[in-house]
């Protein structure tokens, strides 16, 4: 097991910079996932810790050891990567043996641990197959299987499960994160897909891309709860969850804004603002009963029936809401008008100018 | 007759045609070397003959032909390995590192290999005299590396840039040095092409005459030298000249035939990335 730490890392290509001012630790045996949009430079930060990619400035330390420059193969990391990188003019077998032959272990040696760890991930059927003749799953396999011979500090994994479809990826998901108890190592896992940064983090650092003028990357980094119900700016919290957070720019009155009929009453930080940036959750917004408290009117212009929950989408006057309903079936129907109010111990409020999140 | 069917008429008219003008000097030279004298120069030709061995018997036992085709086997094998040895570091290089004016040094490499080979012949002739490689086969390998020596490193470095880079980066994740990824991951992976490049170097090393002519004299005349010889100062053995001109021709040809897929492979390289 190591840490991982990072000081103050830039990131640069050529005069391009691509990671700024990155400060960021992965405990011993944390599960950690950098999730954001492409371009966010998630996988040049992974690639860095495995000595892939060059650290500009700052400093990357693998337990306790500055590794800026250090030889990949010095690091005390292994990584899957995306499209698994097995060799594919050698089997299983050979691809399992490749580092601890270049290592100089002895042939009994080697096919011990081979068989060793085709066991642990399902493969000892397979030893003699050519990646070729595997599917995607077993691929990964092979992948996973190649990264534990290496009784690595730090797991490091790029998008492992872009390549498996829908249904297989779920069941990988969870195999990741069981194989993650069972071997207690750090582990740095990259996704676009926020299902799994959810689903799979101890802790989760959002990331955005520098070429949309953000000043560095790290954006949030915490729990997935954290990172859900208490967003640190505009960028997270339109980032995370589906659908995305409705999000609307209201003038501030007396201390509070109006949400159609519905007034809120502000925290202290935003009562000096002429505007705020008001979010909820779709599945925070409610539709209000008939003759109750006044909300904001809105028609019914999309409706995804998801079997166990309605996603409805609204047009209203001050903009597009979805609404996340669970009554499947029994909400409004298509062009009918209703009255939307907010849940107002769910409201996220930020600055306009800053984008931060006001308490 | 339907638009799709005339085109498939006159794709296959081209062809036929195309066919008949590349095999028709051949099979008028196998036809020289199974005739007599009178036979070969009859007018109106000979199409029906009784054909005879003679030429093939008197080339086959003709030492300084049998020569020369070992000498043509020997000076492949060399100019092959020699630009095998050097090519595919160099290759693998260009295609791994951040070498600066990698286009130009490409087109360079292509270049060179499109010059004439007769630019290299009268200096070398000098320089072979001196250091004792004038009529050697040595010396001839290492004057064809003008021309296999680019090409290999041209088409070893397409070949490489084939091989995803992913794999070097997880060899390399694994400890692996670059010339244990190249001899593990990458020639493995890059075998058709290798396969390719040694079979094209051989034809234009096989076929190869002005360099040979220069640079040799009579221990390392190749075999394109030895068919020639049989143009006398003043006649001209026809017949044999034919015989060998064939005999000199097969082992390209049984070459092609059984390579014929790395070859097409070789030549289409890039054609669809």
């Amino acid at each position: 097991m190591a840490a991982v730490e990072f000081q103050n890392v830039g990131i640069s290509f050529g005069n391009v910079p691509v990671v700024k001012d990155l400060s960021l630790t992965v405990n011993d045996g944390e599960f950690v996932v950098l999730v954001g949009p492409s371009g966010c430079g998630k996988s040049t930060i992974l690639r860095s810790i495995a000595g892939l990619a060059g650290i500009s400035s700052g400093d990357m330390r693998i337990g306790g050891k500055r590794m800026n420059d250090a030889d990949p193969a010095a690091r005390d990391i292994a990584m899957v990567f995306q499209s698994y990188a097995l060799f594919p003019n050698m089997t299983v077998a050979g691809n399992l043996g490749f580092g601890l032959k270049i290592r100089g272990e002895g042939k009994a040696e080697i096919d011990r641990k081979v068989a060793d760890v085709a066991a642990v991930v399902g493969l000892s059927d397979h030893l003699h197959k050519r990646p070729g003749a595997l599917s995607g799953g077993q691929r990964q396999r092979v992948a996973l299987a190649r990264a534990i011979l290496r009784r690595p500090g730090v797991f490091l994994f790029d998008e492992p499960l872009s390549n498996l479809d829908a249904e297989f990826r779920t069941a990988m998901r969870a195999e990741i994160v069981r194989f993650h108890r069972t071997q207690g190592a750090s582990m740095v896992y990259v996704t676009h897909d926020q299902t799994e940064a959810m689903t799979m983090g101890d802790r989760i650092a959002v990331l955005a891309p520098l070429a949309a003028g953000h000043k560095a990357n790290l954006m949030q980094y915490g729990t997935p709860d954290e990172v859900y119900h208490r967003p640190a700016n505009l960028f997270v919290a339109r980032f995370i969850g589906t659908p995305r957070m409705n999000v609307v720019t209201l003038p501030v009155k007396g201390g509070a804004v109006r949400f159609g009929g519905q007034q809120l009453a502000l925290p202290p930080s935003a009562v000096r603002l002429g505007n705020v940036i008001l979010g909820q959750r779709p599945e925070h917004l409610r539709l209000s009963q008939e003759g109750a408290e006044p909300g904001l009117v809105g028609t019914v212009e999309h409706i995804e029936n998801l079997g166990h929950e309605m996603i409805l989408t609204f047009s209203t006057a001050i903009g597009q809401m979805v609404l996340r309903d669970a009554r499947s079936g029994s909400g409004p129907m298509l062009g009918q008008t209703v009255r939307l109010s907010l849940d107002p111990n769910q409201v996220h409020l930020f600055d306009p100018a800053s984008e931060q999140r006001l308490d | 007759m339907t638009r799709a069917r005339r085109a498939t008429i006159l794709s296959y008219a081209i062809l036929i045609l195309a066919g008949f003008l590349s095999l028709f000097p051949i099979l008028w030279i196998m036809g020289i070397s199974l005739k007599t004298q009178a036979d070969a120069f009859a007018m109106p030709p000979k199409l029906i003959f009784v054909p005879i061995w003679d030429h093939y018997a008197k080339v086959w036992g003709d030492a300084a032909f049998i020569k020369g085709f070992f000498n043509s086997v020997l000076a492949a094998l060399l100019g092959n390995l020699m630009a095998f040895v050097i090519g595919i570091p160099a290759a693998f290089a260009l295609n791994q590192r951040r070498v600066p004016a990698r286009g130009a040094i490409l087109a360079w490499l292509l270049l060179s290999y499109m010059l004439p080979e007769f630019l290299f012949v009268i200096p070398m002739y000098g320089l072979f005299q001196a250091t004792g490689l004038y009529d050697s086969v040595f010396g001839l390998a290492l004057v064809y590396q003008t021309f296999t020596l680019p090409f290999t490193i041209w088409m070893m470095r397409a070949f490489f840039a084939d091989v995803p880079f992913a794999l070097y980066e997880a060899a390399r994740l694994e400890g692996a040095k670059s010339w244990q990824i190249l001899l593990r991951v990458y020639l493995p992976m890059a075998a058709p092409g290798i396969a390719a490049t040694a079979i094209l170097n051989t034809i234009r090393i096989w076929n190869e005459l002005a360099i040979a002519l220069g640079l040799t004299f009579d221990k390392a005349q190749t075999v394109t030298l030895a068919v020639a010889a049989y143009r006398g100062y003043a006649s001209i053995d026809w017949g044999a000249l034919s015989a060998a001109a064939i005999t000199s021709m097969l082992p390209m040809l049984i070459f092609a035939v059984l390579a014929q897929r790395q070859i097409v492979g070789g030549l289409s390289l890039g054609a669809v990335k």
